[in-house]
């Protein structure tokens, strides 16, 4: 009985435990660091992956619109573009304390610095605000009339949905295309092709989207903190010149008036997952920091700069 | 027992910790599953984004392949194009190959090549028939137009092209052998020709703000409108929006004028939105190079021509022809006063002797009668222009008659004289210069007689016999064979018309008459003056028709010694007795006392009251030895090469003259001159466009038409956008002015008001002569733009310039098969259904006047096309098709030269003048 007692209650004596505690926490610490790394990896070509296929969406979009831009050698302004230097163009920028700053550290371009890597171009706190007129391929799905549209990308901080709360704030790319037929009413109406003066309501397909898009339809892609394009003219040498934008130089370009390009690059910087995250954080205020440069050096860390060079496929008559 | 339990919790605490191992594992595996299938998906989709981007690559490669066999092949000036359709008949090409576009030399005439892909290395003609039966869709074959229009209408199917792929082969593809030649992809591409289509954005002249009712309507005919949609769609909305001003590209007209999709694309193949020509050259035989610009300002040799100094070149065609005064007055003033002759239709000489009462001298008396014809359709001044000399008409004639004068006197011959016409001692081939009284404004086709009597005294003197009137005494004249020379001159020198060599053969006066004496100041009345000489143009039925034809009534010279046409067309006589040789009412080219300017007077041609906006408006210009109507008909022959050679620009005299720009506006597509076809394209200062070819060098022709085109529709089309409407009371639907820049002055359908015309003249035809406009049915315009391209198809090859496109005769041949020129009651009063009009009448339609309102506008050949390429890419170890993309280029020829050590004024050779892609965009697969 006092056998059995003693066999009863014979357990793991404490060195088993601590042996078998300690193996436990070893093959659990060796699998939480395999599953961690795993779902890092996960994590960051799940990222890689959303900010391609971005990229991917953008890139394509943005040739397939430019290869199709219209140009006349008039004193219209068929293809405009500003680096925006406030954040005030679109009238629905939903500011924040700490977002994107608007100041120098936000415009970095110098296209005759050759030791400025150009994917460290920046290009304004609201980026490149590029419009154009172009045949837009999806104009007959858009549901407009004709094969000359309107169309503009701007970058916007805003929720990225009407229903959105604020806490999902994010720098949203837009995508606008004004209807054919408004195009042409617009035009009419400015008696020329003057994409500059583009304005009116802000309703589907009208000319006030290119200024001020539509939240819904007109988003193409969530996480871009900025968007860029440097202009080129092929000389006759078939050597590439700057147009816009030069150091120093304006920060606007007015076409055909400044110039006529051959070709143009497209930057875009796309945040991952974990950078969104960590910028949305920041910007509500929910990392304490007093370190001006924590916006950039967040987005630098946790973004991917996109380019690609798109060759205007039409020339000005 | 014990064993076995202690084992059993044994196992149980083994089994504890391989469950947990495998749950791990499972959820470790579970994520490289995750992450294999995530890297798979992007994978797969990098790849198709890959081959996406080679079948796009592709697409463009067949683009700038067609870009560069373009410019190849139609580069140079002396290149035309046209679609196949042109030598269809000659191969009988099934219907639905004539949008082939092909190239052939001006030159010589031979074909260059088919502009769509596998092509490239045939210059035979006949390689077309290569494909035919056309290809289907397939494998092999591709769509490239109207896929998505409904199938099951055979009218469809013929608008729908496809064309076979072009492979695309590369080598050194992993797992092939390295030079094994491995297909990637296909491309493939088709030039449309746009110029043949008729383009929708033409519009209509813009009156000038200042203009005056008549300056309206004048102006608003001398180009045609914009082509009546409803053509293309009865849902068109016509109705003209601002935003017209803005278009220019075809799928635009969908939104602005409501056209739907099918009927657009329906139209594919007979509609473009706006096709742009380079004012070139491609002449056959010609150096080719730019145009000139006959509106370029005056600076005139002997400034008698005020619109441009180069008309001078264009009129040197014929030596006289350059007294015609070609101005167009500044607007909103009346009619301009034109000093340019008149015509002398009939004239008559006749001679009388009388014996002076008081000293028995012998005196000539000289009946003059000549009508005098205003042909033009405004007011004619005989005042000469720059003189401040009273106001002078004269007739010139030299190489007068001399008699031999017999005096019989108790019926034996007592004398001979030899007198003439003229003063004592003056020679008798000496002018003589007869004023003409009196001058004044003579109204549109206004016909006036003068009448007037000269006496002349002989010299001689019958001092030794007093003739009485006795029988036995009397007179005996006659005359050798003589050859006068009739001028109209200002009495300055100036000629305005002149008939040289009139052939009369001698007059014999064999029986004896009598010499009354007269008084001093006694005229002899014209009955009593026994010896005439007259001519007249034949104006009875066929013969006016044939003078209308054959010679022009201006004159300036008609030689009867070397001109056969003037011997048949115009009589002469010296027989007194003749009933047919007076002046009577019966002929059209009789005098008449209407007072009033009626519809009913007799009205020729034309002359330029507003700025003519082409060479086709100077059609009633005089050219030596030309006919009536010559520029433009197919009599014109040579000369039908100023259209090749020439357009009007209508630029400014001065670039300040601001009045004179219709549209300020420099921006899209500019066209500020009074001419709505040029267009001035980029930055271009207006003073930039003076100079000898300069404008032709920045400015582009809008609206340009191919006159090769083989398509009845838009033949059709092109010739009913001539409809103007408001016309005075009225509206006109498919006119045609014979006279365009007096076009104000007619109805459509005017009605003889004085009974005399009823009365005498052939009711068949007599409305013929006094109608100004044409007004043609539309099942009339149809039946005409059928023969057009009956007419052109039937020569095979395509015209190879616009003067060889005329003197074919295509247009008038068309016209020659159809009703147009038979009269109808409905039109012309009294008229048989079967009668046909006087050829040449002003009713009777003719090439010419059908050119008028297209000719601003028209070329031998294109210089828009737009370029449908196609690309796929290939999987090569699959062979399975992963990507497929569309493109549409417009592709513009533009002044500039490939090779710009060239003189870009001088014929473009080589590679020719540059093509630009000037629009561009992707197409997916509905809009195919």
């Amino acid at each position: 009985m006092t056998k059995l007692k003693q066999k009863s209650i014979e357990g793991f004596t404490i060195i088993e435990l601590l042996v078998a505690s300690s193996v436990s926490i070893v093959l659990m610490g060796l699998f939480l660091s395999v599953t961690t790394n795993i779902l890092d990896a996960w994590g960051q070509s799940r990222d890689s992956l959303s900010s391609n296929a971005k990229a991917r969406i953008i890139l394509n979009t943005l040739s397939t619109d430019l290869e199709s831009a219209i140009f006349r050698n008039d004193r219209g302004v068929w293809l405009a573009c500003d680096i925006l230097e406030t954040t005030t163009n679109s009238g629905h920028w939903n500011t924040a304390a700490n977002q994107k700053p608007s100041n120098e550290t936000s415009l970095l371009v110098d296209t005759e610095n050759e030791d400025l890597d150009s994917d460290d171009y920046r290009f304004g706190v609201g980026g490149s605000w590029i419009r154009f007129f172009a045949s837009a391929a999806d104009a007959s799905v858009s549901g407009s009339f004709g094969d000359v549209n309107a169309v503009a990308y701007q970058m916007i901080r805003r929720e990225p949905r009407s229903r959105s709360s604020t806490a999902d704030e994010s720098y949203n790319l837009y995508r606008s295309i004004v209807r054919s037929d408004y195009t042409m009413q617009e035009v009419a109406e400015d008696q020329g092709f003057f994409i500059d003066q583009f304005e009116g309501e802000e309703f589907e397909g009208q000319a006030g989207e290119i200024i001020s898009p539509r939240n819904d339809a007109s988003l193409i892609a969530r996480d871009v903190v900025d968007l860029g394009a440097v202009f080129y003219r092929r000389d006759s040498s078939n050597r590439n010149h700057v147009l816009f934008p030069k150091q120093g130089g304006p920060k606007q370009i007015r076409i055909p008036l400044d110039g006529i390009p051959t070709s143009v690059d497209i930057f875009v910087r796309i945040l991952d997952e974990e950078g969104a995250k960590r910028i949305n954080a920041y910007e509500r205020g929910l990392i304490p920091t007093t370190d001006p440069d924590f916006w950039w050096n967040t987005v630098e860390q946790f973004s991917t700069v996109y380019s690609k060079r798109i060759y205007f496929q039409a020339e000005s008559l | 027992m014990s064993t076995k339990t202690g084992s059993h919790k044994k196992n149980r605490r083994r089994g504890f910790v391989l469950v947990l191992t495998l749950a791990l594992l499972s959820f470790l595996l579970l994520l490289v599953v995750a992450l294999a299938a995530s890297l798979r998906i992007e994978t797969q989709t990098a790849f198709n984004n890959t081959q996406w981007n080679n079948a796009r690559q592709n697409a463009l490669l067949g683009l700038h392949v067609a870009l560069g066999q373009l410019q190849e092949l139609a580069g140079p000036d002396q290149r035309v194009t046209a679609t196949a359709g042109i030598v269809s008949e000659k191969y009988s090409l099934p219907e639905g190959h004539a949008h082939w576009t092909g190239v052939w030399d001006s030159s010589t005439g031979n074909f260059e090549g088919w502009l769509t892909s596998g092509f490239i290395e045939s210059e035979l003609e006949s390689s077309i028939t290569e494909q035919a039966p056309l290809p289907s869709p397939g494998n092999d074959s591709v769509w490239i137009v109207n896929r998505s229009v409904d199938a099951g209408d055979p009218d469809d199917e013929l608008n729908k092209i496809v064309i076979k792929r072009q492979p695309i082969r590369n080598s050194g593809i992993p797992g092939f052998a390295p030079n094994d030649k491995i297909t990637t992809g296909n491309y493939a591409y088709w030039v449309s020709d746009e110029g043949v289509k008729t383009s929708a954005l033409k519009t209509a002249v813009q009156i000038p703000n200042q203009s005056t009712l008549a300056e309206t309507n004048r102006i608003k005919q001398l180009s045609n409108r914009a082509v009546d949609l409803k053509k293309i769609s009865s849902q068109a909305n016509v109705e003209r929006s601002p935003e017209i001003d803005y278009l220019f590209t075809f799928q635009q007209l969908e939104g602005i004028y409501g056209i739907s999709e099918d009927s657009l694309a329906r139209s594919f193949h007979h509609v473009t939105a706006a096709s742009i020509g380079v004012y070139a050259n491609t002449l056959s035989g010609g150096n080719g190079g730019l145009k000139g610009d006959l509106s370029q300002p005056a600076s005139l040799i002997d400034g008698t021509l005020s619109v441009n100094r180069d008309l001078n070149d264009f009129l040197a065609f014929g030596d006289e022809a350059t007294y015609i005064e070609l101005r167009g007055l500044p607007l909103g003033n009346s009619d301009p006063q034109f000093t340019i002759p008149l015509v002398v239709p009939e004239f008559s000489l006749r001679f009388g002797l009388t014996r002076s009462s008081n000293d028995g001298s012998i005196n000539i008396e000289l009946n003059l009668q000549a009508d005098l014809w205003n042909p033009f359709t405004l007011p004619l001044n005989t005042v000469p222009k720059n003189s401040s000399e009273p106001p002078q008409l004269f007739l010139e004639i030299v190489v007068l008659p001399v008699f031999d004068v017999v005096y019989y006197n108790g019926g034996t011959e007592h004398a001979t004289y030899r007198i003439s016409a003229k003063e004592p001692g003056e020679d008798p081939e000496d002018l003589l210069e007869l004023p003409i009284t009196p001058l004044r404004e003579y109204r549109p086709g206004e016909i006036s007689n003068v009448n007037e009597t000269f006496s002349f005294f002989s010299g001689e003197m019958f001092a030794d016999a007093t003739p009485d009137s006795s029988d036995d005494d009397a007179f005996t004249i006659s005359t050798s064979e003589t050859s006068l020379k009739v001028a109209l001159t200002d009495g300055n020198g100036t000629v305005y018309q002149e008939f040289i060599g009139i052939p009369f053969s001698g007059i014999e006066r064999a029986e004896p008459f009598e010499m009354p004496p007269v008084a001093d100041g006694e005229i002899l009345p014209a009955s009593e003056m026994r010896i005439q000489y007259w001519f007249r143009f034949l104006d009875e039925g066929s013969a006016l028709e044939d003078w209308a034809t054959k010679l022009d009534p201006r004159g300036p010279r008609f030689n009867f010694e070397t001109d056969l046409e003037v011997g048949q067309l115009i009589e002469v006589g010296n027989d007194i007795y003749s009933a047919d040789v007076r002046f009577d009412e019966t002929d059209l080219f009789s005098s008449s006392s209407a007072s009033t300017e009626t519809d009913d007077l007799i009205r020729f041609f034309d002359l330029p009251t507003i700025e003519p906006l082409s060479v086709a408006s100077l059609r009633h210009l005089i050219f030596d030895e030309g006919t009536p109507n010559f520029l433009g008909n197919p009599e014109a022959t040579i000369q039908n090469q100023v259209f090749d050679e020439w357009f009007l620009s209508s630029l400014p005299d001065q670039p300040s003259e601001a009045s004179r720009l219709i549209n300020a506006s420099t921006t899209h597509f500019t066209r500020p001159f009074l001419n709505p076809h040029t267009l001035i394209v980029g930055d271009t200062d207006i003073t930039d466009l003076y100079g000898a070819q300069a404008i032709a060098e920045k400015a582009f022709l809008f609206g340009a038409f191919n006159i090769n085109c083989t398509s009845p529709e838009v033949w059709e089309m092109v010739l009913s956008g001539n409809d103007i409407d408001p016309w005075r009371d009225d509206e006109l639907e498919n006119p045609f002015f014979r006279f365009p820049f007096t076009a104000d002055r007619f109805h459509k359908n005017p009605t003889f008001r004085r009974s005399w015309y009823k009365t005498h003249i052939d009711p068949d035809w007599a409305a013929s002569f006094t109608i100004g406009v044409r007004e043609i049915t539309d099942d009339q315009l149809e039946a005409l733009a059928e023969e057009i391209v009956k007419q052109t198809v039937s020569w095979d090859s395509p015209s190879r310039s616009v003067a060889e496109f005329l003197n074919r005769g295509i247009i008038a041949n068309a016209i020659d098969q159809t009703n147009i020129n038979t009269t109808t009651s409905s039109t012309y009063e009294d008229a048989s259904a079967t009668t046909k009009m006087p050829r040449n009448s002003p009713a009777f339609l003719n090439q010419a006047e059908v050119l008028n309102p297209i000719a601003p506008f028209i070329q031998a050949r294109s210089d828009t096309f737009r370029i449908r390429a196609y690309g796929d890419a290939i999987n090569p170890i699959t062979g399975r098709l992963e990507g497929r993309a569309w493109c549409e280029a417009w592709v513009q020829r533009t002044p500039e030269l490939m090779d710009s050590s060239q003189d870009i004024q001088g014929s473009a050779t080589g590679l020719g003048r540059k093509f630009k892609i000037v629009h561009f965009k992707w197409l997916d697969e509905s809009q195919i």
